[in-house]
């Protein structure tokens, strides 16, 4: 009987850090993300949108500061900055002169374009999910981010360019 | 050593209200509510905590199933402070692992306040959780004479 409870304990130890793996494969791995690379994906009704190399939509925080995140503790957590490590790349219609990077006080450098510190939502689980556009969320709306580095509305680009981005 | 073991049992009951609390405010507050997987595993967090804390600190009576068990049959407590305790441990141990890595595809960010209360709160819970039954088991031993 000991050894039956001894083997369950075991499967249980066993299984929590193969699920902890197999959710890697969905993560948004802010904390290992490699060299990150921004693309442009057509996604209906919004038209041509930011995306990072797996297709997942990237969005800006309308309460950030130019290169600057607001966005730390809890809002971090549901809203993942994006992240890299090493120089990000450009792909599609993304201009690589508007990406930079900022520091975080934790992980990697943060990608920002056009002066937009980028994030991902924790609901978006595949390609072309928006389910963060026009959210009001800790404190500020959130807003996908168009290849000239503009929130989009609707599928209209809004806001001017930052400064300095 | 009944008034400690009193103490441990209402504290496991309190405690096991804070952490159904946290993970409730979290769901609510923070739009842990939002996450896939994670969101469903916070409210059974809270069911959880409510249900183990309610059965901790009801004047259980032996279950038919329970009571042929040796000593625990004695004892109904024991099981459901065992159980609470297992369940806080794996509170624990699932926060640790969305910190360290990615749990379902969630990865925790950083150890905020909210974070450190649980983890208090967890830990604490084991404790007094396992003091308890410790102390419920000692109690309900058969003593020599056959009490």
């Amino acid at each position: 009987m000991r050894c039956r409870w001894t083997d369950r304990l075991r499967a249980a130890f066993v299984a929590i850090p193969v699920v902890a793996v197999a959710g890697c494969a969905m993560a948004t791995n802010t904390l290992h993300p490699g060299r990150a690379v921004i693309r442009t994906a057509q996604v209906p009704p919004l038209g041509q949108i930011l995306v990072d190399g797996r297709g997942r939509t990237l969005y800006l925080f309308v309460a950030d500061l130019p290169n600057q995140s607001s966005c730390d503790g809890a809002c971090a957590a549901i809203w993942p900055p994006a992240t890299t490590q090493g120089p990000p790349r450009a792909g599609g219609g993304a201009q690589q002169s508007q990406i930079t990077t900022i520091a975080r006080s934790e992980g990697p450098r943060q990608l920002v374009y056009a002066g937009h510190p980028l994030y991902y939502y924790q609901a978006d689980t595949g390609r072309g999910d928006i389910r963060g556009q026009a959210l009001t969320q800790f404190g500020a709306e959130w807003y996908v981010v168009s290849p000239r580095g503009q929130q989009v509305q609707d599928g209209v680009s809004s806001g001017s360019l930052v400064p300095g981005g | 050593m009944t008034a400690l073991r009193h103490v441990l049992r209402y504290t496991g009951v309190l405690l096991l209200f804070g952490i159904g609390a946290v993970h409730m405010y979290e769901y609510l507050a923070d739009y842990y509510r939002v996450i896939p997987t994670i969101g469903d595993l916070f409210v059974l967090n809270v069911v959880a905590a409510v249900v183990l804390g309610l059965a901790l600190a009801s004047p259980l009576r032996s279950p038919a199933g329970v009571r042929s068990v040796p000593v625990l049959g004695r004892a109904p407590h024991v099981l459901v402070a065992l159980g609470a305790a297992v369940f806080a441990l794996g509170a624990i141990i699932g926060l640790l692992i969305s910190e360290q890595a990615s749990l379902f595809g969630f990865h925790e960010y950083g150890y905020r306040t909210g974070i450190v209360l649980a983890l208090a709160l967890e830990g604490a819970a084991v404790v007094a959780l396992l003091g308890f039954a410790a102390l419920e088991l000692r109690r309900a031993r058969p003593s020599a004479d056959g009490g």
